[in-house]
């Protein structure tokens, strides 16, 4: 109670401020008065009563500061005076100002960005209803692989578990070709069971969610929910949305609601723009019913633990509900083979608080080597300012001395700089807010396409980059102030420059410095020539030139023979426009992964005891080597004869003839799959860090069982290739406006790959020479306020013989050495640190003696030059005129 | 002001609080009131005075408000809260058993020993 009332005082006499001098002011004056007139009732003068009211009562000002300190608002004052105190001593030095604001608004909002994207991606939960009592499940196999459910053992689990209130299915995609009117658009697309919304506690903003109904067996009308983006991007965020139909595949779906603009899913980095029914798949996915096949596992659950339930009885519980639905459900439906796979495949269970995120897997390990990337700097830079600041220290000590000597308390001097040095944390840490907006929409634009997520300020990060200004104020303000202030007074007091040996707190920061610069040295020369290596990679295909066209027909009611009909008359319109060299369809392109693989058998190769052939499949279009520029090292390209009613050919790439022709020539042989007709040469599928694969391309009009896929159509160009976007446009058009389409080309292909290589380049190099330049700032600074302290003695040394080498070495000796330590402790450092990077490296070894030379030439090349140019001006002094310099 | 003796240190906050607790009064009538109980044989530091009041208000030992005084004028007055009769109780019952115990041993005869 006690403690309540100081405080109410507290705060009454602080907001109430002004009142409360006034009043303090008329209480002490009525006091006086009151004693006056009792002097002068007494007979006492009124002069002289006046005179003995005020000697008796003292000072009056000193009173009221003693009234103030009793309610509390010393510790408020001094704050507001040291505040203004620093504010004029930094205003006083602008260029050390500029530096620390300008250095530690980088090294903060460094910090800040990469906090805020670790924030986003691995911390930030569903903004659904409570969020905590979610799980995620899915089988886990005996390789640890994650299959998601069937639809039939998800309907199993929802209607026999005992875990969970409530338990929601759902499969996202990214390629859904949506028509509201006019031509038909890609957007993202969802599958939800109609539980979806109910469980998660969503609610619509506009019409309403899906519910059970929406998703029943005979299905009524088909409906579908939008995106709040998708309300506001399609249609401006009218009401009348509701109730308009939409088009998905060419199937009609109502809009009945909205989800809020908040919700982004349930998909970490995937944004449903259009959520349908379970019930729609077969619409919209043709060829199967996926609500009763067993094999098919393609739904993702979240569930709603029961209030009390823990995650480790609810994996017990559903694993029971498992192996009876293996045993007595699944077993009918699946081969032996499947059912082995099964009952050796058990149900995982993880927190769903995040929902399913895979950016978390993806992006995790990147992302902590950027923070402490980031750290390193703000580190670095702290140490810089705490070397300007206790050079800076030193220039002030006399006053700082005077002080002390009429009596102010050492900690209340230490209070003073702490409070500058805070201002200057805080400014660079509001400056660095911007820098951190900038360089997080920087590092989204390049790392993150096809990852859509919403960057917004939030209290997490900004407590974040407060805690990180109030750490770093003190971090490098701390020592500083406690040196200052604890002067030698008679030294001080007299300030005659005599020499003094380098102190050893400077030459631990440096030593840190160094050390910490060489680990980021190391670690950007690591990164740029992974990079290069990567850039030199033999792809196996010429970049240049080739536009894609991704579409997807089946779901538009293109299946096998329709669908081949349409890419021959695609082609054949295609081949026509002009510019185009040579056009192809493609199932896989280089670098966009594997199709699938296959066992095969080859005439005259006899496979080793239980060795086989397994081999990845690639159906392609006529010309599709010259389309893509890969070298055709034996035989010839596929032609437009290569169709249905020729006998079926393939090509092999050089891997796979190397491994099953060795001393053959492989053109001629026949295989289960066909007729070799040509070698051609190793081309890059998975990435440009993955090994080559034996791979087989079949031609297109020749595999029957490849017709109902998604065939990339692709063009060679005389010129640039997006040029021809507009007209392969209306080509498409032309022939069905339901296909909606989406156009790269191989170039950006290759820069999307290497994206997340160029980034740590370009970052590391970056906060790499940022740092080098903060080292050797500092450097400059201790040495150029060393040599400024020594004149004197310099000249001395001088008169006395010695000469400008002597002294250059000297001085130059005096920074080199804490330089050399930096780098004996960095050493080791950089190589713990490059072997925590080992897995974002290509074709070297963490422990690269180039890069690591490399690093210690630019360092010691920096060093040098930092700290030469201070001994130089030393070694130039002129005798005569540094004996007079005081 | 014959024979006035010096406060003892610690004593002042709670004289102001029996002071008060005898009925609401502004500062200087503090001054006024212990001076005339004591019989003017206390000197109170006319100063030290009001940084002792607004530390017993702090505490929240005492309220004030602004009245009139005796001569119409506007003075602030100062009242004892209940936490401020605890206190004043507390501090009384310490001290006598303080006063107890040193006025014991301050009579101490040799022969006691």
């Amino acid at each position: 109670m006690r403690a309540g009332a100081r405080f109410r005082s507290w705060l009454r006499a602080t907001l109430l401020r002004s009142r409360m001098e006034r009043e303090m002011e008329s209480e002490l004056r009525f006091h006086i008065e009151r004693y006056t007139e009792e002097l002068m009732r007494a007979g006492v003068p009124i002069e002289e009563a006046r005179r003995r009211a005020g000697a008796e009562f003292g000072a009056i000002e000193a009173r009221k500061e003693e009234c103030r300190e009793a309610v509390g608002l010393r510790l408020l004052d001094e704050f507001h005076k040291d505040l203004r105190y620093g504010l004029r001593a930094l205003r006083k030095s602008p260029g050390f100002t500029t530096v620390a604001v300008l250095s530690l608004a980088l090294g903060i909002g460094a910090n800040t960005a990469i906090f805020s994207l670790i924030d986003m991606v691995l911390f930030e939960w569903l903004p659904v209803r409570h969020p905590d009592q979610l799980v995620l499940v899915w089988q886990q196999a005996a390789t640890h692989d994650e299959i998601p459910l069937s639809q039939p053992l998800y309907s199993h689990i929802r209607d026999h578990n005992t875990v969970f209130s409530g338990i929601a299915a759902f499969h996202a995609f990214k390629n859904w070709s949506v028509r509201t009117d006019g031509a038909a658009e890609p957007a993202t697309g969802q599958f939800v069971s109609g539980n979806y919304f109910s469980v998660l506690g969503v609610t619509a903003v506009a019409g309403r969610m899906l519910s059970p109904d929406d998703d029943g067996a005979a299905g009524g009308p088909p409906v579908a929910v939008i995106s709040y983006g998708f309300w506001k991007r399609k249609f401006g965020l009218d009401p009348a949305a509701i109730g308009k139909v939409l088009h998905i595949f060419g199937h009609p779906f109502t809009i009945v609601g909205v989800t809020p603009p908040e919700f982004l899913g349930t998909q970490a980095g995937f944004l449903p723009d259009v959520t349908v029914a379970l019930n729609a798949q077969p619409l919209i996915m043709p060829g199967g019913m996926f609500a009763s096949a067993y094999d098919v596992g393609w739904l993702y659950a979240i569930g709603r633990l029961k209030s009390g339930m823990s995650e480790l009885r609810a994996r017990t519980s559903l694993n029971v509900l498992y192996q009876q639905f293996v045993m007595a459900l699944a077993g009918p439906h699946l081969s032996p083979e499947e059912q082995r796979q099964f009952s050796a495949r058990s149900l995982a269970l993880a927190s769903g608080s995040q929902g399913l995120n895979r950016l978390r897997r993806q992006f995790s390990s990147p992302l902590r080597i950027l923070m402490s990337i980031v750290a390193l700097v703000l580190l670095i830079a702290c140490g810089n300012l705490a070397s300007l600041l206790l050079a800076r220290s030193a220039a002030r000590s006399k006053g700082i001395a005077v002080r002390l000597a009429i009596g102010a308390r050492r900690s209340r001097l230490i209070r003073q700089l702490l409070t500058e040095s805070l201002i200057v944390a805080f400014a660079g840490g509001a400056v660095g807010l911007g820098v951190a907006f900038w360089l997080d929409a920087l590092l989204l634009k390049i790392y993150g396409v096809g990852v859509e997520m919403k960057m917004q300020p939030n209290l997490q990060v900004l407590g974040f980059t407060v805690v990180v200004c109030l750490v770093s104020g003190v971090l490098f303000g701390l020592a500083p102030a406690l040196r200052a202030t604890r002067a030698d007074l008679t030294s001080a007091l007299k300030q005659t420059r005599v020499g003094c040996a380098p102190r050893r707190l400077d030459q631990l920061l440096v030593t840190m410095q160094v050390a910490f610069s060489l680990v980021l040295l190391v670690g950007a020369t690591l990164f740029v020539r992974s990079l290069q290596n990567l850039r030199d990679v033999d792809a196996g295909f010429d970049r240049g030139h080739v536009l894609l066209v991704e579409q997807e027909p089946a779901p538009n009611g293109y299946l096998g023979p329709r669908a081949a009909k349409l890419y021959g008359e695609l082609l054949a319109r295609v081949e026509t426009l002009p510019m185009v060299r040579s056009a192809t369809i493609a199932e896989a392109t280089p670098l966009s992964g594997p199709s699938w693989f296959e066992s095969i058998s080859i005439s005259g190769y006899t496979p080793a005891r239980g060795e086989e052939i397994n081999v990845f499949f690639n159906h392609v279009g006529a010309h599709f080597f010259k389309t893509f520029g890969i070298p055709v090292l034996a035989g010839r390209d596929f032609e437009p004869t290569d169709n249905e009613t020729a006998p079926p050919v393939i090509a092999i790439n050089e891997t796979m003839a190397r491994r099953y022709f060795e001393k053959i020539s492989p053109i001629g042989r026949a295989t289960s799959a066909g007729t070799i007709v040509a070698v051609v040469k190793d081309a890059k599928y998975d990435s440009l860090r993955a090994q080559s694969q034996p791979v087989i391309y079949c031609p297109y009009f020749q595999s029957q069982a490849s017709w109902n896929d998604a065939h990339t159509l692709a063009l060679r160009a005389g010129g640039d290739p997006l040029q021809l976007v507009p007209l392969v446009r209306r080509v498409i058009r032309e022939i069905d406006p339901n296909l909606s389409i989406r156009v790269s080309t191989m170039d950006e292909l290759v820069d999307d790959s290497l994206r997340q290589e160029r980034l740590f380049a370009a970052l590391t190099t970056l906060l790499g020479t940022l740092a080098l330049l903060l080292v050797c700032i500092g450097l400059y600074g201790v040495l150029g306020y060393a040599v400024a302290q020594r004149v004197n003695e310099i000249g001395i040394r001088m008169s006395l013989g010695a000469e400008p080498g002597n002294v250059l070495w000297l001085m130059m000796r005096q920074s080199l050495s804490p330089v050399a330590v930096g780098m004996v402790i960095g050493l080791p450092l950089a190589i713990m640190c490059a072997r925590w990077t080992a897995s974002l490296l290509f074709g070297l070894n963490p422990v690269d003696p180039i890069s690591i030379a490399l690093s210690f030439l630019v360092l010691v090349m920096s060093a040098g030059l930092a700290v030469y140019l201070p001994a130089r001006f030393a070694a130039r002094i002129n005798p005569l005129v540094a004996l007079r310099y005081e | 002001m014959a024979e006035s003796t010096n406060l003892l240190q610690g004593t002042l906050d709670m004289l102001i609080l029996k002071a008060v607790s005898l009925g609401p009064l502004h500062g200087y009538g503090v001054l006024l009131r212990i001076q005339q109980i004591s019989g003017d044989r206390l000197e109170i530091q006319q100063g030290s005075l009001y940084p002792a009041l607004y530390r017993l208000e702090h505490q929240g030992f005492l309220t004030s408000e602004w009245g009139d005084s005796e001569n119409k004028r506007k003075a602030k007055y100062y009242r004892l809260t209940a936490a401020g009769r605890k206190q004043l109780q507390e501090e009384t019952r310490h001290w006598n058993r303080m006063a107890d115990i040193i006025a014991g041993i301050l009579n101490t005869a040799r022969e006691e020993l």
